[in-house]
């Protein structure tokens, strides 16, 4: 697969602070690259870097093959960027505000009217943008970056301070770009949210990527690389954090208790009078599928399993010391 | 209908001018603004004619109520212009719209162009609204139909240069309340130098353009248009009234749309080329433009003292100092040694080259008989020698504390700021303590050594070559200390850095 953003040996400093030490990940054509990181971590001057609006120490950038830092307008027309809390022009409406940017690039009126039909904002165009709600914005500012049609868009924390509507709506749209194979870079503190759009994720702690790659297989590599056989239970080394799952059971809480401490890997299993049980548990699904056997052939009845932290969840706690 | 769809037509040509006029036009208080701006006129001139009522001829309440109109329309643009323009840029990056623009791929000088239009129409609307007052002298007489627009003209002129100023600092500071609060400040001072044009250095002025004519007219404040209707054309004609103000206006308005377009570039290499070469270009025009100029003291000392400050701070920003607004700030020891000695060197020959130009545009163009003892050759040579000697020094001053300033201070403004204190300081406030002594002294002459007292070459102070050569010398000694000082301050700055960059 081509590349669509490789950066390599990213660093910068303001004053005395180290914003980025040393940064270098790519992105594939086609991708949804979720861009995660602890506050301070330096992921928007990354992203600002890449976007062509910042000029870093060092460190070599390239969007579709072509070099950032020496050909920045070239970049601009591949790249569509929206900043966090981007600012919109209040006094007048939105369909002004999407012809503006139109007639900026000298971009033909019909596009407009594409991109208006791709983000579903056709019932605001008339409407002054300081009566649209944030998410009406959002959208209009994603409609905004999608005027010249880039190949790359870049969306620094899209749903932040959006209501959850907006932000299913949000996610709806880029999930509709990830089928029209855009190339995403989407920064992000809600992994959750991201989970469910990203092909690939980046983690970024005190301006090093600590892993980047294909979700499953960073998951993978954690696995494997913190696994330590111990009496036959899985242990992760150096980590007291076992995975959680959550389960809804019918059965007696001793028996329960009984058949969960007997499986393998299980470490703590706490049961509530209602039925919901929290365990946790070192190692992968596996023990939970053993779990759920065990369960059944005691004859308990389960009604549901979840994980209380999903996969990227996982990663990031564990790739990541959190003193950013 | 057609002077709309005209403007239609044009405003389509310019997304961004369309942009603001509409954001303008829908504000709520534009109306109620301008309804304000023409009723305070008319009040103005009702309040002007009831003062002047009692005057025999209605010839002089009509030039009363043209210089109450002219002088005060011109004032209320040079205040309200840059406050209008004031926001425009700084607003963008405070409500994080400037990214959009950039990555729509927005030229500085389409954004600039766009920026311009969209105040300067706004503030063309107030000036619409001064203009049905612009008739009532007509009716009295005393000046002429062609009088009264060139009076307006003069406004909508002082217009498009209060907007311009106004977008230059809009486009330099970072956030809206900087640049509001320069703005009121620098407008201000603006206005104040525009009413003591008019009522103080301007009356002398004007009378003494006058006695060139033969005219002892007394035709002040508003004086250009009576002047250029009025008195006979010939060569001072065409130097004074024509080729000066077009020159002074176009290279006002070429200097600061080119800062503009500075402060709008992002920080690449080259950023500054355009801008070099436009100082590079304009060096000998500032010589015409001051060589075209009347020759008396102490007008043209302070005019001549006053540009040179000026070169001097251009020469800083342009050759020296940091490229930009945002820009990264590395300041080392080796990037402050070449800029000091690019600023000392190219900076140097500009001093000497606006002089020589001057002398030599006047010395051909002057029709004025010499004052007793002075002569142009001597002027010519005695400046160039002066400054030969003492540019170099002074830029080296100027060059270490900017440097010590960039090093110390900040913010990227602070240290322009407080440059240009120091330049005009340095070079025009030894003048000024001179005449204050010498009104302290019942008009005995006080020398004082201002730092381009040298280069007064049109009026010079009496200056010997001693005091020139100790204020040289002084001038570059603490120029060199204060590089040494900023050059070690930054030496250890990056000595500290390197310490906080071990690996984490």
């Amino acid at each position: 697969m081509s590349t669509a953003i490789r950066v390599e040996g990213l660093g910068h400093r303001f004053g005395d602070v180290d914003a980025i030490v040393d940064v270098s990940f790519t992105v594939g054509r086609g991708d949804v690259f979720g861009f995660i990181g602890p506050n301070g971590a330096g992921k928007t001057t990354t992203i600002r870097s890449i976007a062509t609006l910042h000029e870093p120490d060092r460190g070599h950038i390239e969007v579709a093959g072509v070099d950032v830092r020496a050909r920045p307008e070239e970049a601009r027309r591949l790249l569509g960027y929206m900043p966090d809390h981007a600012g919109v022009y209040e006094r007048i409406t939105a369909g002004e505000y999407l012809e503006f940017f139109a007639a900026v690039q000298r971009l033909p009126p019909a596009r407009v009217a594409e991109v208006v039909e791709l983000t579903g904002l056709g019932a605001t165009m008339d409407r002054y943008v300081s009566e649209l709600s944030k998410g009406l914005k959002q959208r209009m500012q994603l409609a905004r970056i999608l005027l010249h049609d880039p190949e790359v868009l870049i969306l620094d924390e899209p749903a932040s301070d959006l209501d959850p509507r907006a932000r299913i709506e949000l996610r709806e749209l880029i999930l509709e770009l990830r089928r029209q194979k855009k190339t995403i870079l989407l920064s992000s503190h809600i992994l959750t949210e991201l989970s469910d759009v990203c092909t690939h994720v980046g983690i970024l702690e005190r301006g090093r990527v600590v892993a980047y790659g294909a979700i499953g297989e960073i998951g993978r590599k954690l696995d494997a690389a913190t696994r330590e056989p111990e009496n036959g239970v899985y242990r992760r080394s150096g980590d007291p954090n076992a995975r959680s799952a959550k389960m809804r059971l019918i059965g007696e809480r001793s028996r329960i208790e009984a058949v969960l401490a007997s499986v393998p890997g299980i470490r703590d299993v706490l049961v509530s009078n209602l039925g919901s049980v929290s365990l946790r548990y070192a190692g992968d699904e596996r023990i939970l599928s053993a779990a759920v056997r065990a369960l059944v052939l005691a004859d308990v009845g389960v009604c549901g399993v979840e994980p209380e932290q999903n996969e990227l969840e996982r990663i990031f706690l564990q790739v990541t010391r959190g003193d950013a | 209908m057609a002077i709309t769809g005209h403007l239609h037509r044009l405003l389509s040509k310019d997304p961004l001018w369309t942009r603001e006029w509409r954001a303008s036009s829908r504000l709520p208080r534009t109306p109620w603004a301008l309804a304000a701006t023409s009723l305070a006129m008319t009040g103005l001139l009702f309040a002007v004619g009831a003062a002047q009522s009692s005057m025999s001829f209605a010839a002089d309440i009509g030039q009363a109520l043209f210089h109450a109109y002219v002088g005060t329309s011109i004032l209320f643009v040079t205040l309200v212009g840059p406050a209008i323009a004031a926001s425009s840029v700084a607003l963008e990056r405070e409500g994080r719209t400037w990214e959009a623009l950039v990555m729509a791929g927005l030229s500085p000088s389409r954004l600039d162009r766009g920026k311009f239009l969209g105040a300067y129409s706004h503030l063309c609307l107030y000036i619409f609204a001064l203009i049905p007052a612009a008739g009532l002298p007509l009716l009295y007489g005393g000046v002429s139909h062609r009088e009264v627009l060139l009076g307006v003209t003069m406004v909508f002129v002082a217009g498009a240069l209060a907007v311009r100023f106004g977008l230059l600092l809009s486009a330099a500071v970072a956030s809206t309340r900087t640049a509001l609060l320069t703005t009121v400040l620098a407008s201000s001072l603006l206005a104040l130098g525009v009413a003591s044009l008019g009522f103080g250095v301007g009356r002398w002025l004007v009378r003494e353009v006058f006695q060139f004519f033969g005219n002892s007219d007394d035709i002040v404040p508003v004086f250009w248009p009576l002047a250029l209707t009025r008195a006979a054309v010939n060569l001072d004609y065409v130097r004074y009234l024509v080729v000066a103000p077009l020159a002074g206006v176009g290279l006002a308005w070429v200097v600061m749309r080119e800062l503009t377009l500075w402060f709008l570039t992002p920080p690449v290499p080259g950023a500054r080329a355009r801008l070099r070469l436009t100082f590079a270009a304009a060096t000998p025009v500032v010589g015409v433009v001051l060589g075209l100029m009347p020759r008396r003291q102490p007008a043209e000392v302070f005019t001549l003292l006053g540009a040179m400050a000026a070169y001097a701070f251009g020469a800083l920003l342009v050759l020296g100092g940091r490229g930009g607004p945002g820009s990264r700030f590395v300041r080392t020891p080796g990037a402050i040694l070449k800029s000091s000695l690019l600023v000392v060197g190219v900076g140097s020959l500009g001093l000497v080259l606006i002089p020589i130009v001057a002398n030599v545009v006047s010395g051909i163009a002057s029709l004025r008989p010499l004052a007793d003892g002075e002569s142009c050759t001597t002027d010519h040579s005695y400046s160039v020698r002066a400054m030969l000697f003492y540019a170099p020094s002074f830029l080296l001053f100027l060059s270490g504390a900017y440097a010590l300033l960039e090093v110390r201070l900040p913010s990227v403004s602070a240290p322009r700021v407080a440059l240009l204190g120091i330049a005009f300081a340095a070079a025009v406030g030894p003048v000024v303590l001179s005449m204050l002594l010498r009104l302290a002294n019942d008009g005995e002459r006080v020398d004082a050594p201002a730092a381009f007292s040298p280069f007064a070459v049109l009026g010079p102070l009496n200056i010997g070559w001693e005091l020139v050569r100790a204020a040289a010398f002084a001038w570059a000694l603490v120029g060199v200390v204060l590089l040494g000082v900023a050059a070690a301050l930054a030496r250890s700055s990056a000595a500290a850095s390197r310490q906080v960059r071990t690996p984490i």
